[in-house]
């Protein structure tokens, strides 16, 4: 903590950003880096009472770097990143982060690191990161998911008229009437810029790529898994495994979830629509 | 075929009587009557001629495009490109000025230039300089480019509509003389 604090009084001003209602307050060095960071999270730019606090030490290599493979570890309470080019450590109970890069290309690292810590302070708030495209459709939250490839990025493309408030990662936290989507800063040029908000969730939609349009529901024990199983990180977890899967029931006690066999145009909308029985009158 | 009487009345006409009407079509579709089917040809003409116009744009000014991609630029300022004319030969800057960066310095971006002073034939050395802020730079290359002709296939595919659009005006035009004549 000492460190942290006599750090941010020689480095330039922090970047505060708020992620459904999570606080970072990063801190670097590296103007250039801070500067970077705020402009590519700008939507998410905002303070709140308990950030967690960040520090970045970049340096650009004298070597090439290996190809990023990133290893979590849990050290009891805290957590260990390490890859190719960077250390982190997260002390969670004192609210504390330190990353040490020393990469010609920061933002891989620097993004799988943020994605930790919000994922880790999610499950703190009583929510949980999610893998899966979350979509304001007219007021109605509906999650997309399913492995790399499935076609999250590609179900987001067909709801132009709709708030894609992340097309890969989003934060879910419960709610006095069930359970509400958060979007999350996460992405990169390839996929769908994302839009910061929240709304409630309607619906959870496993993708399917076929060539038919329709819904099924899955039993209970395959839609539990559907749901761990695209909780990042925190699912191999050891010590969060238990309350996790509880977080999951959860939430199939309260939001429905089909599997969505659909093509690769804005058909499925229709199938949605009349599977959650959205109005659009 | 009776309320034909060997004449062209007009409008749309079935197989048949087009049959009787335009033995010959060009166009091997026989619902056209000869104002129609002229204007047809003039339109695949100006349409050759406008292949041919833009083939010929391409071939008289060939081009290189260069293009290159960033994971990052959280120092850079900008970007040159450099060419030479052989391997040992001094690299010239041929932007007339600085490439902006990229909006999002983190992910870095996309780019491409477009080279539009080279010789059919010739071989460029290009390289690819960045500029950070402290006034730094970095150069990468060379990247070897022939030009290479370009617009051949168009022009032949422009020649081949523009004669064929003669030639089928040509005809009609003859059919058209042997029917009134008739």
């Amino acid at each position: 903590m000492n460190r942290l604090n006599n750090f941010s009084d020689a480095g330039p001003e922090p970047v505060f950003l708020s992620i459904g209602g999570i606080g970072l307050e990063i801190r670097s060095h590296s103007a250039n880096l801070l500067k970077a960071v705020a402009n590519h999270y700008a939507a998410f730019s905002g303070q709140t009472l308990d950030s967690i606090q960040i520090t970045i030490h970049w340096k650009k290599p004298d070597h090439e770097v290996e190809p990023f493979w990133p290893v979590v570890e849990f050290l009891g309470p805290d957590i260990l990143f390490t890859a190719s080019g960077c250390r982190g450590t997260y002390a969670i109970s004192q609210g504390t982060a330190e990353l040490f890069l020393e990469v010609q290309d920061p933002f891989e690292r620097l993004e799988y690191f943020l994605r930790l810590i919000v994922g880790f302070g999610a499950f703190d708030k009583g929510g949980f990161l999610f893998h899966g495209a979350g979509i304001d459709h007219k007021g109605h939250g509906v999650i997309f998911f399913g492995p790399s490839g499935s076609g999250k990025t590609t179900v987001s493309r067909f709801s132009i008229n709709d708030k894609v408030l992340n097309d890969d990662l989003v934060l879910l936290f419960p709610s006095e009437t069930g359970w509400t989507i958060h979007s999350t800063p996460f992405w990169n040029p390839t996929q769908v810029k994302p839009f910061p908000t929240s709304v409630p969730l309607h619906g959870m939609f496993r993708l399917i790529q076929a060539r038919q349009v329709y819904c099924e529901k899955p039993g209970k024990g395959a839609a539990l898994a559907e749901i761990t199983s695209n909780i990042p990180v925190l699912c191999t977890d050891p010590q969060r495994g238990d309350e996790l899967m509880n977080r999951a029931a959860r939430i199939l006690e309260q939001v429905p979830l089909y599997r969505l066999h659909f093509l690769k145009d804005d058909t499925f909308w229709q199938a949605v629509d009349a599977t959650l029985e959205i109005d659009h009158g | 075929m009776d309320s034909l009487n060997g004449k062209c009345n007009g409008g749309f006409l079935s197989t048949k009587s087009a049959e009787f009407c335009y033995n010959g079509s060009i166009l091997g579709n026989d619902v056209l009557e000869a104002g129609t089917k002229n204007l047809v040809f003039l339109l695949f003409f100006v349409c050759g001629l406008a292949l041919l116009g833009f083939a010929l744009q391409q071939f008289f000014s060939p081009r290189i495009v260069i293009e290159w991609k960033t994971a990052s630029e959280l120092d850079t300022v900008g970007f040159n490109i450099l060419r030479a004319e052989s391997s040992d030969g001094t690299p010239v800057k041929i932007n007339q000025s600085l490439i902006s960066p990229s909006d999002d310095p983190l992910t870095g971006g996309s780019y491409q230039y477009e080279d539009r002073d080279v010789k059919v034939g010739a071989t460029y050395y290009y390289y690819l300089e960045d500029l950070d802020a402290q006034g730094n730079t970095n150069l990468n290359g060379p990247e070897i480019v022939t030009a290479a002709p370009s617009g051949l296939l168009e022009s032949g595919l422009a020649v081949l509509l523009c004669i064929v659009s003669v030639i089928g005006f040509v005809r009609s035009r003859q059919q058209t003389g042997e029917r009134n004549g008739a």
